[in-house]
C-alpha cells in the first residue's frame, strides 16, 4: 500500500472553519502556496487550491471541474446558475446577462452617480458614519433592487436577509445561530418577494392570453423578475418542493445576494485598504484617470468571494497531484489572487496595476455576471468619495467587525471619520 | 495565427478590444468582431494578451 500521507499532503490550516477567514487569512495562504499548493484536507475531504494557476485550470476546464456536484464546502442550499453545467448554466444566464454588458451597465452610469449623491448628502455633514450602513450598503442594494424591480424602500430589509443567508455558509452544526438565522430570513425573503413575482406573473399570463387570441399584448416592465417569471411560465425551471433546492427560487436568491453581498464587501475592503495605503488613494484623488485600472485592482486586492468548489468529473491531476473521479476542489481566490507566480509584488496594492488577470471574479464560464455593474459601482462611489470627501479614513482606534460568512469576506461595520462638507467654505 | 472565437461563451466584455483594438471590435449591437481573423506576426503580443484576458476564455489561437 502507498503511503497515503506522503501522496495527499494536508494543509497547515484549516480553510474550512469560518474563524480563518475572520483572524486575517493571508499569512495561512502563503502557507499554503509554500509548502502545499494542492492539499488535501481529509477531514473535510476537500482539495485546498491556493495557487493562481491551479484556480484557473479548474476554473477553466468545466469537463473535468464540474459545478453540478456542489460549490461549497458545506452545501445546504443551491446556488442557481453558479451550481450548474453547460448546457443548462448558459440556457439560464442568457436569461439576465444582456442586462449586464458593458453597453447597458454604461447606461446605468447617470442614475448610479445620482444615487451615489443623495447617499453622500446624508451623511455630508456628520464627519463620521458607518462606512458600512450609511454608505455601502444602499449603492449596489438601490441598484439591483431597480434592475429586479423590487421597491429601495425596503433595502434594509434586504440587506439583513441577505447578509443572515450569507452568515448560513458555514459548518452544520446543529443549534448554530448563524444558521438558525440563515434560515429564518430565506424564509421572510421568499414571503416578500412572492408578492411581487405574483404581480409579475398575472401580467405575463394576461400579455399571453392577449398575444394567444391574436391582440396586441401591453409592454410588460423591463425588470429581472419579470424575464425570469417568463422563463418560469415556460418551464425552463426545474421545479422541486424543497424551495432551497427549487431552481426558480435560488434564481431570486442568487440575484440579490449576488447583486449586493459582492460589491458592498470589494467597498468596504477597499476603504480599509485605502486607509491603509494612503498614497494609493492620494494617486487616484489627483488623477482620476487611474481609475481604468483601479477597480480591479480593488478587486483582486479585497477579493471578497473567498471560494468556490468544482468536482472531478474523472480522475484527473492537477499541478502534478493525482486527482480522483468524484473528489472536491476548493478554489481560494484571495489566495490566488496574491500568487507571487501570477503577479509582480502581489503583496502591494497598486492602483495602476497593469495588466491585472486576477479571479477575484472568477475566470472561465462561471466568470461574474456582474463584473461590469461591479467595477462602475466601486468607481462612482469613490470617485465621488474624493471630490466631496478626501480625507475620508478609518476612524482612529476602531477596526473593521468582519462577518461570519466563509462564503464573503464580509465587513459588518467599518467607523469612518471625514471633514464634513459645511465645515470648509 | 488565427483567431477562433467559442460565440457560446463570448459575452462581449470587451477586454479583448482593450488589448488589441487592430484586432478586435464591438459593433453597434453589442455583438464581438473579429476585424482580422488572420493577424500578422507583429500583433501577436496584443492578441495573446487578449487571448489570456478574456474573462470567458472564449478566445484561442490556431495554426494558420
Amino acid at each position: 500500500m502507498t503511503n497515503v500521507a506522503t501522496d495527499r499532503p494536508p494543509p497547515e490550516v484549516d480553510v474550512c472553519d469560518p474563524e480563518f477567514y475572520r483572524a486575517g487569512p493571508w499569512e495561512g495562504y502563503a502557507k499554503l502556496r509554500e509548502n502545499t499548493p494542492v492539499a488535501w484536507d481529509g477531514r473535510h475531504n476537500i482539495w485546498v487550491l491556493s495557487k493562481f494557476a491551479d484556480v484557473v485550470y479548474a476554473s477553466t476546464h468545466a469537463d473535468l471541474f464540474c459545478s453540478s456536484r456542489g460549490i461549497r464546502p458545506y452545501q445546504s442550499f443551491d446556488l442557481s446558475l453558479i451550481g450548474l453545467d453547460d448546457p443548462r448554466h448558459s440556457q439560464q444566464r442568457r436569461l439576465i446577462n444582456k442586462g449586464f454588458t458593458p453597453r447597458m451597465v454604461r447606461n446605468l452610469e447617470p442614475r448610479m452617480r445620482q444615487i451615489t449623491t443623495e447617499v453622500l448628502d446624508r451623511i455630508a455633514d456628520w464627519g463620521e458614519c458607518d462606512f458600512v450602513a450609511d454608505i455601502a450598503v444602499h449603492v449596489p442594494l438601490i441598484v439591483i433592487a431597480e434592475l429586479m424591480g423590487l421597491p429601495t424602500e425596503d433595502r434594509e430589509r434586504l440587506w439583513h436577509w441577505s447578509d443572515d443567508m450569507m452568515g448560513g455558509d458555514r459548518p452544520p452544526v446543529e443549534g448554530d445561530i448563524h444558521i438558525a438565522k440563515a434560515a429564518k430570513a430565506f424564509g421572510e425573503y421568499l414571503e416578500y418577494v412572492s408578492e411581487l413575482v405574483d404581480e409579475r406573473r398575472a401580467a405575463y399570463r394576461h400579455a399571453k392570453e392577449i398575444e394567444n387570441r391574436g391582440g396586441e399584448p401591453p409592454a410588460l416592465p423591463e425588470d429581472l423578475i419579470t424575464a425570469l417569471v417568463g422563463a418560469h411560465e415556460e418551464g425552463l425551471f426545474e421545479e422541486t418542493a424543497d424551495l432551497a433546492r427549487d431552481e426558480f427560487t435560488m434564481f431570486l436568491v442568487l440575484v440579490v445576494v449576488a447583486g449586493n453581498e459582492t460589491t458592498r464587501n470589494a467597498m468596504s475592503g477597499a476603504m480599509k485598504t485605502f486607509s491603509d495605503h494612503p498614497d494609493e488613494w492620494q494617486k487616484l484623488v489627483a488623477n482620476p484617470e487611474l481609475w481604468s485600472t483601479a477597480a480591479d485592482e480593488i478587486v483582486r486586492w479585497v477579493s471578497p468571494v473567498l471560494s468556490f468548489v468544482r468536482t472531478a468529473t474523472r480522475d484527473t491531476e492537477l499541478s502534478g497531484q493525482k486527482i480522483a473521479e468524484g473528489e472536491r476542489v476548493m478554489m481560494l481566490y484571495q489566495s490566488a489572487n496574491r500568487d507571487a507566480d501570477a503577479f509582480d509584488a502581489p503583496d502591494e496594492f497598486r492602483v495602476d496595476r497593469e495588466p491585472n488577470n486576477h479571479v477575484g471574479f472568477g475566470v472561465g464560464p462561471h466568470f461574474c455576471l456582474g463584473a461590469n455593474l461591479a467595477r462602475l459601482e466601486i468607481r462612482i462611489v469613490f470617485e465621488e468619495i474624493a471630490k466631496r470627501f478626501p480625507d475620508m479614513r478609518i476612524k482612529p482606534g476602531t477596526s473593521p467587525v468582519y462577518g461570519h460568512s466563509m462564503l464573503v469576506h464580509g465587513i459588518e461595520s467599518l467607523p469612518v471619520v471625514y471633514t464634513p462638507e459645511g465645515s470648509r467654505s | 495565427m488565427k483567431i477562433v472565437v467559442d460565440w457560446d461563451l463570448c459575452e462581449s466584455n470587451a477586454v479583448c478590444v482593450a488589448r488589441a483594438p487592430e484586432v478586435f471590435e464591438i459593433d453597434e449591437n453589442e455583438q464581438l468582431v473579429v476585424k482580422i481573423e488572420e493577424p500578422g506576426e507583429e500583433l501577436r503580443a496584443k492578441v495573446e494578451a487578449a487571448v489570456q484576458g478574456c474573462p470567458r476564455r472564449a478566445i484561442s489561437l490556431a495554426q494558420g
